[in-house]
Order: C-alpha cells, then sequence, then structure tokens
C-alpha cells in the first residue's frame, strides 16, 4: 500500500485533479458568504415566475424514493436518469464507471469484465454481481447483452457488498439493479443516432403510445456497432441488436400489471472468461474466439397494494438464449459448439408493517435453470445438459428502535438446490441517525454462492490445441482438473461501515468501509492420477474448497452542487485483495494481481447556458501488475446542445488524453482502447 | 523527472480547461430564468402558484383577516426551501407556516403538505384530513389515487403535477381550469 504513495504523486495523476481542485476554492468561500444552504435569490427568482415556466425547470437532487435508498445500511450508489443523459456513455458498462467500488475494464469491442470489490478479470459476472433487470435476473452473459436503450432506464441502483436478503440469490459481491421506466413515462416517440470517429455508430429508437386508460405500450429498437478497439483477433463487424417492449396496464389503485420483454443479438463479443467464471488462465491464447450470443427475455409482473403499509408483487419471467464460439469464422468444436440455457423464475415478495415498529419483507423464489454446455474452449460439462432447481426465501426485518433515529435490520435468505443442499445467509445492519445531516451504518453479513454448476459439472482442461490450418502430432495436455468428490459453496463474510454526511443540500459525502473474508473457494487440490499416453500424459487434479482470502477497501463519493448550474462529483476507491490459491492453482494465482487498488473519478456537468451544457469525466485507474499493464488516467468529455426543444445534439470524446491504452486483457491480448469522438443525435416527439 | 511528449501536451489540455472553467467562474451564467433548481425550493414555487387558482369556502376561515395555514409534514425535509414565502399574501391573507405537530394539537390548516413517501403516514395523514377543508399535497405515487388532492411528480426531470377533482369536491375547494388544465387529472377508482 505504501508503495503506491509515489505513484499518487506522478504529475500525471496528480495535475488534472490539482486544477479541479484548485477552481474549487472561490467558488467555495463564494458559497459560504451566502451563509446557508441555498442561494435565497433563487427563490426570490422561481417566486417570479408562472406556473407553465416552472414546468420547465428541472428538479435538482434526487426523489424521495432515492433519499430513502441513500439512507439505507448498505453501500448503494444510484445512477439518475440525468447521470445517464450526461455520462455520454452509449453503453451499461461505460455507464458503470461512475459507481465508486465498482471495477469495470473495457477488454475488447463490445467486452466488459466488471466486479466489485476485488476478483476483476475472473469471477465478476456469472457468479459474484447479481444483474437485475425490473427485479428479474439476468443471465451473466447478459452484462454484456443487456444494453438497454439508455434512455429508457428510470435509474440505476449499485449495491456494493453481499446484496441485503432482499437483494437477489446470486448477490455475492453486488448488485446492479436498472429499473426502466414506466410506460407512460415514455410516452411519444424518441430516434437516435450517433456516429463515431472509428466503426461505431448506433442507431435506435421508441414509440410509446396510450392504449386505453392506465394501459401504456413502448417499444423500441437498437443497433450498435463497436469500434475504438485494437484488435488483434479476427473480430470481424462487432455488432448488437435489441428489440424490446414494455407493456404497463394499471388496473386500478391497488393493481398494477407489467409485461416486458427483448430481444438481443450480440455478434462478435468474447467473453469466454466471463462464462467460466473462476477459470481464468493466461495462457488462452487459442481461445480467443468471436462470440456470437443471442437472448430472449420475457417478464410479468403483478403488483398488488392491500393497504397503504402493504403490498406484494409477483413475478414470473422466462429468459433463453444460445451462443457459439467461432475461430475465424468456424465453430471451435463443430460437433458441439451449441451452448443454450432456458432458465424459467417465478417470485413473490410481501411486504408489510407489523405492530407498527417492524417492516417485513419476506418472499419466496423458485427458478429453474435448464441448460445445455458443449462447445466451450478448454471447458466441458459433465453432465452437458442438467435440469437444476434452485429454491429460495427469505425474511427481513427493520425494525425501529428509535423513531428517525436507530433501527436495525436482520434477515436472512435461505436456499436449496441439489448442489449445496440447505444454506442460510443471515445479514444483520445497523442504522444511526443522529442528526438529519448524519448518517451511519454498521452490517456484516455472510453469504455463499450456491450455484455451482459451473463448478460441480466441470472438466477444465488446461492446456494447447491446434491451431487451424497447424498442422501438430502433439496434442499437449498441461493438466485437467474436475470435481472428484463433493464441493461446498463458496463463502464469503463481510464487514461493513459506511458514513453519509450532508453538512448543506447542496454537499454530500458517502464513505464506506470493508473488509470481506473469503472462505471455502475452489481451487486446484491434490493430483488424483496421471493418464498415459504414448505420446504424452496428462495428471488429473481433484477440484477443492481450500483457498481463502481477505480484501479491504475504501469508498468515498462526494457530490457537490456547487451553483445552479455546475455539479461536481468525485470519487475514490481503494482495494487491497489477497488471495491464496492452492499449490497446483493455474487459474486462480494471480487473481490478486489483477485488481487496480486506487481508482478515482471526477465528473463535473456544466450548464454553460440553458441549452449547452459540457460535462467532462475524468478516471484514474491504477496499474494491473498481474498483467503488466500500466495506470491510466482518461478523459471523458461531453458537449450537449438543444438548439430547440425536442432535439439534442451531443457531442463526445472519449479517451482524450491517450492515443489508446489497455484495461484489461482479453484473453492473452492486449486490445487497445482507442481515443474516439463520437456525435450523436436525439429527437424526442 | 523527465516529461514526455503526451504529459506535456496532456498539461496544456488540462490547463486550457480549467482556464475555460475559471472564465464561468468569474462571469456569472446569463440566464435570467433558472434552469434548474432543488426540488424543495421549486416545489415551494409550485405551490405558491398553485394557491392563487384555489378557491377555499369561506367557513374554512374565523373571518375576512384570518390567515392561510400552511402544515408541513417534514419541515426538516423541507429545509429552508419556504422562508421567502412566509411574508407572503394570497387574496389578502397572510401565509402562515405550521409544522404537522401543531396540526395534531389542533391547530387549523388549509394546506396540508405530506412530504412523505411513507405509505403509512400517508394514509394516517390523509384519513385526518377527510372532511375537512384542507387541500392535501402529495409527493409520492400514488397519492392521488389514495385521496390527496394535488400529487408532485417528475417525468423527464421536470416537476409536474396530478389533481384528483373528486377528493376537491369533497373538501369543497374550487379549483380552477386554469391548472386543471396542465395537470393530470386522476380518478380514484
Amino acid at each position: 500500500m505504501t508503495l503506491q504513495a509515489p505513484r499518487l504523486l506522478h504529475a500525471s495523476f496528480l495535475l488534472p485533479f490539482m486544477i479541479f481542485a484548485l477552481l474549487l476554492l472561490p467558488v467555495h468561500n463564494e458559497s459560504r458568504a451566502n451563509d446557508g444552504d441555498q442561494p435565497v435569490d433563487l427563490s426570490t427568482e422561481l417566486k417570479k415566475l408562472d406556473l407553465s415556466q416552472l414546468m420547465d425547470i428541472e428538479v435538482i437532487s434526487v426523489s424521495k424514493k432515492l433519499e430513502k435508498l441513500s439512507r439505507a445500511p448498505a453501500a448503494i450508489f444510484v445512477i439518475t436518469q440525468e447521470d445517464i443523459r450526461r455520462s455520454g456513455a452509449t453503453s451499461l458498462p461505460e455507464l458503470l464507471r461512475m459507481v465508486p467500488g465498482l471495477q469495470v475494464a473495457r477488454k475488447g469491442p463490445n467486452t466488459w469484465s466488471i466486479s466489485t470489490r476485488g476478483l476483476l478479470g475472473a469471477r465478476e459476472g456469472a457468479d459474484m454481481i447479481d444483474l437485475r433487470v425490473d427485479g428479474a435476473y439476468l443471465p451473466a452473459t447478459s452484462v454484456q447483452t443487456v444494453d438497454i436503450v439508455l434512455g429508457n432506464i428510470e435509474r440505476i441502483e449499485v449495491i456494493r457488498g453481499p446484496g441485503a436478503t432482499v437483494w437477489g440469490t446470486k448477490a455475492v459481491s453486488g448488485v446492479i439493479n436498472i429499473i426502466t421506466k414506466h410506460a407512460k413515462d415514455t410516452q411519444g416517440g424518441l430516434v437516435t443516432a450517433a456516429a463515431g470517429s472509428g466503426e461505431e455508430g448506433f442507431g435506435g429508437g421508441r414509440y410509446g403510445l396510450k392504449l386505453q386508460e392506465g394501459m401504456y405500450l413502448t417499444a423500441g429498437a437498437k443497433y450498435q456497432q463497436f469500434g475504438a478497439v485494437d484488435s488483434a483477433v479476427h473480430l470481424r463487424d462487432p455488432q448488437y441488436k435489441q428489440g424490446s417492449f414494455r407493456l404497463d396496464w394499471d388496473l386500478s389503485a391497488a393493481d398494477r400489471l407489467m409485461f416486458e420483454g427483448s430481444y438481443t443479438n450480440n455478434l462478435g463479443g468474447s467473453f469466454e472468461n466471463l462464462l467460466v467464471g473462476s477459470f481464468y488462465l493466461p495462457t488462452m491464447e487459442r481461445y480467443t474466439a468471436r462470440t456470437d450470443a443471442e437472448a430472449l427475455h420475457l417478464m410479468g409482473r403483478w403488483e398488488h397494494t392491500f393497504s397503504p403499509t402493504s403490498d406484494m408483487a409477483l413475478k414470473v419471467y422466462y429468459d433463453q438464449g444460445n451462443f457459439t464460439y467461432n475461430y475465424q469464422g468456424e465453430p471451435v468444436d463443430p460437433d458441439d459448439s451449441h451452448n443454450r440455457y432456458r432458465y424459467y423464475d417465478i417470485d413473490f415478495q410481501h411486504k408489510f408493517n407489523l405492530m407498527s415498529r417492524n417492516d417485513i419483507v419476506w418472499g419466496a423464489e423458485l427458478r429453474i435453470e435448464d441448460d445445455t454446455m458443449g462447445g466451450f474452449p478448454m471447458i466441458s460439462f459433465a453432465p452437458a445438459s442438467r435440469t437444476e432447481k434452485y429454491y429460495s426465501g427469505f425474511m427481513q426485518d427493520e425494525i425501529t428502535i428509535v423513531e428517525n433515529r436507530l433501527s436495525l435490520t436482520v434477515g436472512s435468505k435461505f436456499e436449496y438446490n441439489s448442489f449445496c443442499h440447505f444454506q442460510a445467509d443471515p445479514s444483520a445492519r445497523l442504522l444511526w441517525t443522529p442528526h438529519h445531516q448524519h448518517t451511519f451504518w454498521l452490517a456484516v453479513s455472510r453469504t455463499a454462492r450456491t450455484d455451482l454448476r459451473g463448478d460441480h459439472d466441470l472438466n477444465f482442461t488446461a492446456g494447447t490445441l491446434p491451431k487451424p490450418g497447424q498442422f501438430h502430432i502433439l496434442r499437449t495436455m498441461l493438466l485437467q482438473a474436475r470435481n472428484y468428490g463433493s464441493i461446498d459453496p463458496e463463502k464469503l463474510t463481510s464487514y461493513e461501515a459506511g458514513y453519509r454526511v450532508q453538512p448543506a443540500s447542496a454537499f454530500t459525502l458517502d464513505i464506506t468501509a470493508f473488509v470481506n473474508h473469503y472462505d471455502q473457494f475452489l481451487t486446484t487440490g491434490d493430483r488424483v492420477y496421471v493418464e498415459r499416453h504414448p505420446r504424452y500424459f496428462v495428471p488429473h487434479y481433484d477440484y477443492v474448497n481450500n483457498m481463502d482470502g481477505k480484501s479491504c477497501g475504501i469508498e468515498a463519493v462526494a457530490t457537490w452542487q456547487a451553483a445552479p448550474w455546475w455539479k461536481l462529483q468525485s470519487s475514490y476507491t481503494h482495494l487491497h485483495f489477497n488471495l491464496h490459491p492452492g499449490p497446483h492453482d493455474a487459474t486462480n494465482e494471480g487473481l490478486k494481481e489483477l485488481n487496480p487498488k486506487n481508482q478515482c473519478t471526477l465528473r463535473s456537468l456544466i450548464d454553460i447556458t440553458r441549452d449547452i451544457e459540457l460535462d467532462a469525466n475524468l478516471y484514474f485507474t491504477d496499474r494491473i501488475s498481474g498483467q503488466d499493464l500500466r495506470s491510466y488516467t482518461d478523459l471523458m468529455v461531453r458537449l450537449g446542445w438543444r438548439p430547440v426543444k425536442g432535439v439534442e445534439l451531443s457531442l463526445v470524446g472519449a479517451n482524450l488524453l491517450r492515443e489508446g491504452h489497455t484495461e484489461l486483457m482479453m484473453a492473452d491480448r492486449k486490445n487497445e482502447i482507442r481515443r474516439s469522438v463520437i456525435g450523436k443525435v436525439t429527437w424526442t416527439f | 523527472m523527465r516529461f514526455q511528449l503526451n504529459t506535456i501536451i496532456r498539461t496544456i489540455f488540462l490547463c486550457l480547461l480549467a482556464a475555460t472553467c475559471s472564465m464561468w467562474l468569474a462571469v456569472p451564467v446569463c440566464c435570467a430564468q433558472p434552469k434548474a433548481a432543488p426540488e424543495y425550493q421549486l416545489k415551494a414555487a409550485f405551490l405558491y402558484n398553485l394557491l392563487q387558482f384555489i378557491e377555499w369556502p369561506e367557513q374554512a376561515f374565523k373571518d375576512a383577516g384570518s390567515p392561510l395555514v400552511i402544515c408541513i409534514y417534514d419541515d426538516k425535509a423541507a429545509g429552508s426551501a419556504f422562508d421567502s414565502y412566509r411574508s407572503e399574501k394570497i387574496r389578502n391573507r397572510q401565509l402562515v407556516f405550521r409544522n404537522y405537530d401543531d396540526m395534531q394539537a389542533g391547530l387549523d390548516c388549509h394546506i396540508l403538505f405530506i412530504n412523505t413517501q411513507d405509505r403509512k403516514a400517508l394514509a394516517d395523514i390523509s384519513a385526518r384530513a377527510t372532511g375537512r377543508s384542507i387541500l392535501t399535497i402529495g409527493e409520492a405515487d400514488g397519492c392521488a389515487r389514495l385521496g390527496c388532492i394535488i400529487n408532485f411528480f417528475t417525468a423527464e426531470n421536470r416537476l409536474r403535477f396530478e389533481i384528483n377533482p373528486e377528493a376537491a369536491k369533497r373538501a369543497g375547494l374550487k379549483l380552477s381550469s386554469e391548472i386543471l388544465k396542465v395537470a393530470r387529472i386522476v380518478a380514484e377508482k
């Protein structure tokens, strides 16, 4: 940790932050001089306006719903619509860069790694982060494919740490919860098109209409092409297509129905690392294959309000998808290159108040996963097809100890499936609000990763395969590992503490510290036997719960509305990660070296005039020693202009400080993320 | 330390950026009309505006000189947003601000701003207000359907409001067509 200090002082990193810091000084004094939370003259200004003028003014600050979230005893960060619009991001992972405590690395044209609190490039996605859209869990591959038309997102809640009981069965290291807009809020049309300096560009649109009183429908489509990455691999024309709809039917004040669905087609990503989760191997050179994936998602939800303090929601959803790996246009293994899945999920939640002091939420979920896993490079499944039922339930009680001051939330999740049998994940969270501007919280939670299909049935081969067209006599295998006995869920115990302060209505600071203990993580154990062939031999290893580790870190984010026209947000993430794999572990060795120790962001959102916005995002990410990647500081600048009502033009320059840089290796390729400029037009009518 | 070319270019760029930013700092932003405002300041302005279009029955006031009383449920959350309206008058009636505790203590309220998302509190309060000439104003999803007369919501980052005319009628309040035109009308069932 101490070794990092001189690096931080490096001019290239420090300078931009110093300049911004200098900028802050005079304004801060000014606002002090103003004495009080809000400039008084704004109120006077507002008083002069009539209703129609008032209706044209943007609301600063978060809604009550968000405010309630921000008072939750957990490390929560909310990305609002305004954040999305002004981020300049064209895809979901890019948008997530602003979240403290999240590691986002672009590995290829449309391939990203996302993790919270460590394990970047390894156990992200598949097992650890629980990605949900409107409460529906989406399969791991979706981190790449769930690229919702960003304009349809109401907000994104990112919860770091083991998701409190209520959030998802798969929430081991974090939850990303995307809430899309009610169809009545996306009425009318929206067309957006963008083109960039590379091959990248996208076009999309949506149209919403009212079918009858209380019934609204919105449908949309998006097409995106990716560029700005120097890829050594033949990922020709990476592109992404999506069509989606949402139907909202408000039957009465008490009953609301919602149906939504989407079809996505993502050609030319390459996310085998995501899919194999724990099995990251630095020497996967030959397996960088073009991935073609398609996915279908359908969901129905019924919400019912029994009384003002009691409501329920029932969700039923279905996902299906398939993906193939192609090497230079040919499937990796033509006989069995098809991987497909079908997931069925039914989920019930009920919230009620008991004796006024207890806010209780409980729920139950049944999830059926039916999949056939065939052609993964280096990986096979036995059995290749499996249908597994996951039962889970949870109960949580938020107990008010002192009204508006002190509350305790205790709860547990209970899971049952044939891999882990019975598993309980308890958590306790204490929230103390001594003053309405100060909030402290403490949390202890234990969680387990019980979705073990990818480990239990896995047969992992670390070795080389002949390149197509290349003559090979030897087909050398380095080692094979699989599960010979039984394996247990990987466990995580997390201790978290947080403090939020709002010294003035325009300034908030949110700090979280955590210590994570990883137990019984899977690693390669002893050699079971050696398979001898005339020309080579293959040692077989057992796969055991024998790895432990520890990580700790600090995440801080400060938001300051410096002036009605200027918002600043800065975040800092420090992460220290240590994992102790077994002696024969070829996959997890080096994991600890894959996490940037320090990350900083600085965002500045300026309204130059009512119709012109200038936004800048500055990111610093520390070096990744495990892959010999240098630290990088990057700047993204967005200039937005609304020449007439309903039309928005924007120009976004990304990666402006460098010609190119590598964020994380994809397989063993260092793909360069290049400087790019994108122009975008959005028309709403 | 030897600076590399790209470090120098970057430095120049950032200095330019900083200089540009400083210029904006020095020159206050042009427009007379604000573009954005904190939530409660905006709500206060809306509320003040809406009051011009709402008529209370005569019996709601003791006499012609009695004030128009606004009770705020969570005055901490509202902060100082209403401060600049304390000296204002609506139709010759002085505006007076109280908090909800005062209303519970039996004092009069003509306007009740229920700024909470807590549905339990919401139900409690609106039950307390029914049958009296109280203009209930909420900001929770579904509040108007539950009986609030006016309910704030946001759409496309702008503040909007919905009106439940039946509830207004029950309370004996007369709402001008001016505001009904710009509001979203909500039916109870």
